[in-house]
């Protein structure tokens, strides 16, 4: 009899959730995470994310994100320092390509609470034709579950995590959501920016393309995991605008926060620094161990290595630990002759998306400053043009509108202090000398440009489909390893026509919106990021959205997907592999709340079992 | 001195005017006479020079003319009731140090904001005791207690509780002034329906509505300008081990709540007893004219651990959280882990829980250990043997950046770019109460390998020494840390909301405010289970529980049974 | 956090010079607290006539932990280049003498026909208004654009580095821009969604 239920890879959103809601009921759940434990304090993240130079998704957070040596680190993960200054160079980046690949532009965590420590917090629900991308637009995969399935759970989440929202906004941005539905908390209230934009945005779609009949630009209060009212005995948002990368306060749910719940029901062990290698498989084809690396020191590069070893058994094993290193960990472990643990459908790291982003950014009038970079980084949106015929041509896109100014486009405001003192324009806004120059301003004239341009920037994300394609994969390195000596990911990644296509859409609307607005718009292509592609004669740059799936998708057909929609594998019946990685479309909503469902659905299964 | 006749004594009592002259009472004694006074100041002399030093220094001595105002004997009627006024008799000394103070008949948290948003019982008549830890009264009625009741035990933002050498867990308490229950009955904040219709006209809730009465300086302690007041306190459970006799002692209806005080903590069942305990730490948090973010000062007994400092020279005395035995020094450092996070779950009545080993890294600012000094020896020379001779101010905490509005006693307000008020004392924790965010200190790097800055630590200088808590020769340090997320009292407590999620004026409690809903007026004596919800007691006459009557019952007659 | 005692700081002190300070912190981050040296006057004068900053916002009377910004900044320039801040505040106060506008003097400390002034004057008036802007020592920056600087900036602080999270916090750039550091807001719930305070009440003046 082994001595726990249920065993879990990771303890980012899927894990902590599911740790919890097992835990609740008394069963024993022992959870193996790859990275460290949670510091004694936040203040311990805090101080790190503000001596950081650079400050990207992982900088408050161990091991040192500025220094990038995957092959002496024991427990890598990408990060942006790696795919700005060395994404297709092995010494610097975690992740690997094959040739002629694009840089795949997300990245994600190991440590206490996963990616769930810096992801934004927005928690849109998937609508119904997003559920049948091939049977509705002849694209991409089907779900094997329809949109109103998951109603319950998606309550059930909304209220694990506490989302503050609007059912009457949802409704008007064209969302499957019941009527009758009352969010946990009230709705997170609109920016300046967004109001102003509204009153203007507001009306016809931006795009002539095939909409429905009727179908109208909406700017809607997105619905996030963020606190608007004291809730589950923490803070109420106080606009810190760093969701991304660390709340200071905790008013962004987080997986971390979940984490020491299921720790409080007395019935989870976790063990840090602990990574999963090899999946054993047992005669009669199920489970029978996790086997793992322990290792101590964190630092870069290490000083030392793997510490010690062992095997993890109990009735069930869930791998959680995020989409590229599920499929790393199944790929790792051999089953049968020419297969390994759970992919006799070969689509084992297959189908890996991401949302790929469109940025567009410019200056509100003179008379309408936007007064960004106040309050959580983005509040409202245009939901209401995700979904239309058109998807049959072109990848659905949400638009995103931010509160940041041109933080994530241009990275101000740390770009423009240094333009007016060394006159360069890395910024975009210093070209008021003559004949188009940059000037060098000191005194009240650098501060007039200072706060004449800063309150006045702001920025909109398109978040475009990726639809599934089975060459979009991850593999493992045939020779690159981390430092404990287990391969690290190899990847093929490249945007489709079809994804392709939304950017030119995404652009076309980004005019539209602009001249609506009154808005001047400065977006630039830069032919120096690596994040790029051309279509139709024009170039783009993509940014990652943080959204990492597919890789182990689920399906109604055992040979053409990893797992079934319980996100248990058709192979291994005792083995369930959930998180993003099962979702084989992603539409183009921020992915954690359907997935937060979905893992619904599968504690509700696991609890049938132990 | 005008010889006044008792009645007169008594009107004057009334309007509050007793500091101003001395009532000619036999054998009156304690904080009626110099250089003692009653009540707590109402704020610093706005006169006041505008230097680092002297606000600094004015903020200090606030802070201690409070702590010794609040913990002055309570007045006991011939019935044996404690009464919301100082005793006029018994002073430091009284009973060895084992009596109830006058802030100990304020109500708690948990006496305002009552399941169902019932209407709290008046101020000063007793506390609201759990079912589990009820007294009948020899009607076999159901009675309001004099004794404080402690049912929390994790720190603020759910940093963990500290576990003392007999692993029972520290305990806190919350407790109001008059002025701030008076403000909350007003206006109902004691449910969510009041709170909302403070915030009718703020639809985005970015308005702050809740504005609790500021303090303002008299020169002879008016207590009618005193202003609002609230506390914290955090006990050690005293048993056969404990040196007793150095600590201000009470007893206190120790609760565990099924599930946790915040039904945070799934694994602890109900179980509730009457226990001596003794004060080991003190906030007091005052809100003043000048300064519209707050005053707050911390306390602590000076045997609850050692300094970091202090492992360079031999460590001399018994601590209270700290086992020297099972932690010496080794080159000049602790040889343990210490100030470490317990294991979850956290769940008091869990046997075999490894007690804290509490290590206090930072020492009293050098103007905190200046006014240490001054009031120390106040105390050791007018009540020799008082406990209070054990307890040292570790800081003060008050605003640096506000706007004074113009005219008469020139009170501020915030500015509005500066919402914090630019605090000095940057960084500030009490060692029982924010244990596990003490600041950074010299030598520690961040979770990404960054060593801490100069200006961010939290540095003692001279950085080897002995602490001498009431002596400014002694090692002093100066404050730094992360301040936004805790131990920084105000950068924390700006984010305290209302539960419609606007500014509740730096008061978290408000957020714990119940819905009228339906009442659960089970009580629990008559319920095998233990009831779940209300625990709601009677008071005899008090008209408040009148106005409290659901429809025509009383709430003294139990549902059931 | 990782937990270092003293004794292990010790122990490690051979490999704090080397691995541990890679990121690219300067040794003064590890010196042993110290009473601070005060910035001389001239030295928060030619802030202020950089930055357009009353002299007495940018270094006030009452202020945290009575820490001086200003004494902080002053305190890295000498350890950068303490000739260079040397001739710097020599320089302005010629120009104060000659009672010239502070505009004037910023013009002169950072202007040169229609690029920046490429004297080491320059390059600390630079490194100063930058400092004050973002809590960052930006000695990396400086020598990208402006080689010859280099000559003028000890080896050690020809990097950027975030000199603390209390000088990221006091970053003039958010306030200029009214608003709050990222990741460092005591604003209301909701405040965002209302004009933010006006520049005067964060002390600053355009004109």
């Amino acid at each position: 009899m082994p001595e726990y239920d249920v065993i879990i890879v990771g303890t980012g959103h899927a894990g902590a959730f599911m740790a919890y809601e097992l835990g609740s009921k008394g069963k024993k759940v022992l959870m193996l995470e790859a990275g460290p434990a949670t510091p004694r304090h936040r203040e311990d993240y805090m101080e790190s994310f503000y001596l950081a130079g650079f400050k990207s998704p992982e900088s408050p957070y161990p091991p040192d994100a500025n220094n990038n040596q995957p092959r002496k680190t024991n427990a890598p993960h990408p990060t942006i320092q790696q795919l700005v200054f060395g994404w297709d160079n092995p010494e610097i980046s975690y992740l690997t390509y094959t040739p002629g690949s694009l840089p795949f532009g997300s990245t994600y965590l190991k440590l206490a609470g996963g990616t769930g420590n810096h992801w934004q917090g927005t928690t849109l629900r998937m609508s119904k034709n997003d559920f049948m991308l091939r049977r509705k637009y002849q694209h991409g995969l089907d779900w094997p579950i329809a949109q109103d399935e998951l109603d319950n759970h998606y309550a059930k989440v909304e209220a694990f995590m506490g989302v503050a929202g609007s059912t009457a906004e949802q409704l008007a941005a064209r969302d499957d959501i019941p009527p009758s539905y009352q969010f946990p908390m009230p709705p997170i209230p609109l920016s300046l920016s967004d109001k102003y934009i509204k009153a203007r945005v507001d009306g016809e779609p931006l795009t002539n393309e095939d909409y429905f009949t009727g179908q109208k630009t909406v700017v809607t209060k997105t619905p996030q995991a963020r606190n608007s009212v004291p809730y589950d005995n923490r803070r109420v948002c106080h606009g810190n605008t760093n969701c991304v990368p660390i709340c200071p306060i905790q008013a962004k749910y987080d997986a971390a926060y979940a984490l020491g719940k299921a720790l409080a029901t007395g019935f989870v062990t976790v063990k840090y620094k602990t990574v999963v290698d090899k999946i054993t498989v047992g005669e009669d084809g199920k489970i029978s161990g996790l086997h793992y690396l322990t290792y101590d020191d964190i630092s870069v590069p290490a000083k030392s290595g793997q510490t010690g070893q062992g095997t993890a058994a109990g009735t069930v094993f869930v791998l959680a630990a995020s989409a590229i290193e599920n499929a790393r960990i199944l790929l790792n472990s051999p089953w049968k002759t020419g297969m390994t643990v759970a992919n006799s459908s070969d689509q084992v790291g297959r189908n890996l998306m991401d949302h790929a982003t469109y940025l567009a950014w410019g200056l509100m009038p003179v008379n309408a400053p936007a007064y960004s970079y106040r309050g959580p980084l983005a509040t409202s949106g245009i939901e209401s043009l995700r979904d239309g015929p058109f998807r049959s041509t072109r990848a659905s896109w949400r638009l995103e509108l931010g509160n940041e100014g041109w933080n994530w486009a241009k990275g101000e405001p740390y770009a423009i202090g240094p333009d007016f003192l060394y006159g360069k324009n890395n910024g975009g806004l210093n070209n008021g000398g003559t004949n188009g120059s940059p000037q060098v301003l000191g005194n009240k004239s650098l501060l007039k440009a200072l706060n004449g341009y800063l309150t006045r920037q702001f920025r909109i994300a398109f978040l475009v489909e990726q639809d599934a394609e089975q060459s979009n994969r991850v593999q493992l390195s045939p020779t690159e390893t981390d430092n404990l000596g287990i391969p690290r990911p190899l990847i093929t990644y490249n945007l489709s026509d079809y994804t392709r296509k939304g950017f030119i859409s995404a652009k076309l609307a980004t005019t539209e919106f602009m001249r609506r607005v009154g808005a001047q718009e400065y977006t630039q292509f830069d032919a120096g990021n690596a994040k790029q592609f051309t279509y139709d004669k024009q170039s783009f740059n993509y940014y990652g959205a943080g959204h990492v799936c597919g890789t182990h998708v689920m399906g109604s057909i055992p040979h053409a997907s990893v797992v079934n929609y319980h996100q248990q594998s058709w192979d291994h019946s005792n083995l369930y592999i959930v998180g993003c990685g099962s979702m084989p479309s992603i539409s183009s909503q921020n992915p954690t709340l359907t997935m937060l469902a979905v893992t619904s659905m599968t504690v509700d299964h696991i609890l049938t079992r132990v | 001195m005008v010889a006044i006749a008792r009645r007169h004594v008594i009107l004057l009592l009334a309007f509050g005017l007793l500091a101003i002259f001395r009532p000619d009472v036999a054998n009156a004694g304690g904080c009626w006479t110099a250089p003692y006074s009653c009540h707590p100041g109402g704020d610093i002399n706005p006169s006041t020079a505008a230097t680092y030093e002297a606000r600094y220094m004015a903020y200090a001595e606030l802070a201690w003319r409070d702590f010794i105002a609040l913990n002055f004997p309570a007045e006991i009627t011939p019935q044996g009731k404690l009464e919301p006024t100082p005793s006029k008799e018994h002073g430091l000394d009284y009973h060895a140090g084992d009596y109830s103070a006058v802030w100990q008949t304020w109500p708690e948290a948990r006496d305002i904001f009552l399941p169902g948003a019932a209407v709290p019982a008046g101020f000063g008549t007793g506390h609201q005791a759990p079912a589990d830890c009820l007294r009948k009264d020899a009607s076999g009625r159901l009675e309001l207690t004099d004794k404080i009741v402690l049912d929390e035990y994790v720190q603020a933002d759910r940093m963990g509780p500290v576990i003392d050498k007999q692993g029972q867990y520290v305990r806190y308490g919350l407790s109001f002034s008059k002025p701030m229950f008076d403000y909350i009955t007003a206006h109902q904040l004691y449910s969510t329906e009041g709170q909302a219709a403070m915030d009718t006209n703020n639809p985005d809730r970015d308005k702050q509505t809740v504005q609790f009465p500021a303090g303002q300086y008299s020169a002879n302690d008016n207590p009618a300008m005193t202003g609002s007041i609230f506390v914290k306190s955090s006990w050690k459970i005293l048993d056969a081990s404990d040196n007793k006799s150095s600590f201000y002692r009470s007893q206190a209806y120790v609760y565990d709540q099924a599930g946790g005080a915040f039904a945070d903590e799934p694994t602890v069942k109900e179980q509730c007893s009457l226990k001596p305990i003794g004060l080991v730490g003190f906030h007091i948090v005052h809100l003043t004219r000048s300064a519209p973010q707050w005053v707050w000062a911390t306390f602590e007994h000076v045997d609850n651990g050692p300094w970091l400092n202090d492992f360079t020279s031999t460590l001399k005395r018994g601590y209270t959280f700290f086992d020297a035995a099972k932690c010496p020094a080794s080159g000049g450092v602790p040889s343990c882990a210490f100030d470490t996070v317990p294991a979850a779950p956290w769940n008091p009545q869990r046997p075999g829980q490894t007690p804290t080993q509490l290590v206090r890294l930072a020492a009293p600012g050098k103007l905190a250990l200046a006014v240490n000094e001054q009031y120390n020896n106040r105390i050791k020379t007018t009540y020799p043997d008082s406990v209070w001779a054990n307890y040292f101010l570790v800081d003060v905490q008050f605003p640096t950046n506000v706007k004074t509005a113009g005219g008469g006693q020139g009170a501020a307000v915030p500015n509005p770019a500066y919402p914090d008020g630019m605090p000095a004392t940057s960084f500030l924790s009490n060692s029982t109460m924010e244990t596990y965010i003490p600041g950074f200190f010299h030598g520690e790097i961040t979770p990404s390998g960054n060593p801490i800055p100069p200006d961010d630590q939290m540095q003692t200088l001279p950085s080897t020494g002995a602490v001498m808590p009431f002596s400014s020769a002694g090692p002093h340090t100066v404050s730094g840390g992360a301040d936004r997320t805790t131990s920084s009292c105000v950068s924390c407590h700006s984010d305290a909301a209302m539960t419609t999620g606007s500014s509740s004026d730096f008061v978290f409690s408000l957020s714990r405010a119940q819905s009228k809903g339906k009442l659960n007026l089970s009580t629990s004596s008559t319920q095998a289970d233990g009831g779940s919800g209300a625990r709601i007691l009677t008071r005899h006459e008090a008209s408040s529980v009148v106005e409290y009557v659901m429809g025509t019952r009383k709430p003294e007659e139990p549902t059931g049974k | 956090m990782i937990k270092i005692s003293r004794r292990d700081v010790l122990k490690t002190a051979g490999t704090i010079g080397g691995a541990l300070l890679a990121p690219g912190l300067p040794l003064w981050s590890l010196a042993e607290a110290a009473p601070r040296e005060k910035a001389p006057a001239g030295f928060v004068n030619v802030s202020s006539a950089l930055l357009g900053i009353d002299a007495g916002v940018l270094n006030p009377a009452i202020r945290p932990d009575d820490i001086s910004m200003a004494d902080v900044f002053y305190g890295l320039t000498v350890l950068a280049g303490p000739r260079s801040i040397a001739n710097l505040l020599a320089a302005y106060d010629v120009m104060e003498n000659q009672h010239l506008r502070p505009d004037q003097i910023a013009q002169a400390l950072l202007v040169s026909g229609n690029g920046p002034n490429t004297s080491l004057n320059g390059a600390f008036s630079r490194l100063i208004t930058l400092m004050w802007l973002y809590g960052t020592w930006y000695g990396h920056t400086e020598i990208t654009n402006i080689p010859t600087s280099a000559s003028g900036i000890a080896a050690d602080y020809q990097k950027d580095f975030v000199i603390s999270s209390r000088a990221y916090k006091s970053g003039w750039i958010w306030r200029v821009a009214q608003t709050h550091p990222m990741g460092f807001s005591q604003f209301s719930f909701g405040s965002w969604a209302s004009a933010p305070p006006s520049l005067a009440d964060y002390g600053i003046t355009l004109a």
